[in-house]
């Protein structure tokens, strides 16, 4: 689970996990709670501080 | 899930459709005054459809005593992705019907890969969209775009599948959705364990788990969506 402690934050996000589209190139965010997908990643890059599938 | 309608009959487009896994659904301009340039790229594109074994699907191919465009619907349903060819010498009333079926792909959730020469312009809705476009003199070029970008297509399947498993681990599992992208998967790669996938999606809704417990991310979500209609209604 994250935490933030004084020297930034430590550990992914829970209830979230991300996927990249081969497509798209970009990273999607999945809700782990319902699998749905919550957002799309619009620059290069995984997102920060969420773990991938 | 929103339900889709047929332009046709204006009924629910739930009835069984033919599944062809693997294959693509190619749009193009056929039959007379083809451009030197689209015969080419169908050409190139065929044989990288079956080098890379996918089966193609065109319209012109199916016979039956159907209406054209409920069998073009039933065709792309049943395929895993879609392939659009065009030039600047495509006739107006050809490319309208091509574009009309990129948006039906679009709306099944099937990726279209778009091959276009580099004289003809994309409508302003396509203008984020990759191309992949075609120089005469290079033909190879165009062979070596078309595999990276049927093999991206293809890895796709992979995506469709994992984002099925979170589906299926999600608290609020919804087997809806997970078989909706399971689906998605074997249309366009066919893996057998997704296919055992999705066997054990429908024996555990029919034998080990309380089904009504399974379909309760589709209530929620069919409540949800009348609830945001409603409230977003203007007044």
């Amino acid at each position: 689970m994250a935490r933030n402690r004084a020297n930034g934050r430590k550990g992914s996000v829970s209830g979230r996990v991300q996927v990249k589209n081969p497509v798209t190139r970009r990273w999607v965010k999945i809700d782990r709670k319902t699998g749905r997908i919550v957002s799309h990643k619009k620059t290069p890059g995984p997102y920060k501080g969420i773990a991938k599938k | 899930m929103p339900l889709l309608f047929s332009p046709l009959s204006e009924g629910i487009l739930e009835g069984p459709f033919k599944p062809f896994p693997k294959s693509a659904f190619i749009m193009l301009h056929s039959g007379k005054n083809v451009s030197e340039a689209e015969l080419k790229i169908d050409a190139v594109l065929g044989k990288c459809l079956a080098r890379l074994k996918h089966p193609i699907q065109k319209a012109a191919r199916h016979s039956g005593t159907k209406d054209y465009l409920e069998k073009i619907i039933q065709i792309i349903r049943g395929c895993g992705f879609g392939v659009a060819i065009f030039s600047e010498l495509t006739p107006a009333a050809t490319l309208a019907n091509i574009f009309f079926e990129i948006g039906l792909c679009s709306v099944f959730g099937k990726p279209v890969i778009l091959i276009k020469t580099a004289e003809a312009k994309p409508p302003s809705d396509f203008v984020r969209t990759e191309w992949i476009t075609y120089q005469p003199d290079n033909a190879a070029r165009l062979r070596k775009d078309l595999e990276e970008s049927i093999k991206s297509v293809v890895e796709l399947a992979e995506y469709y599948e994992a984002l099925g498993d979170l589906a299926m681990e999600a608290e609020h599992i919804d087997v809806e959705l997970a078989f909706e992208r399971y689906k998605q998967a074997i249309l366009i790669a066919d893996k057998p364990e997704v296919r055992r996938k999705i066997k054990k999606l429908w024996s555990g809704m029919s034998k080990e788990y309380d089904s009504s417990f399974q379909l309760g991310a589709s209530k929620t979500r069919f409540r949800t969506s009348i609830l945001e209609f409603v409230k977003l209604l203007p007044p």
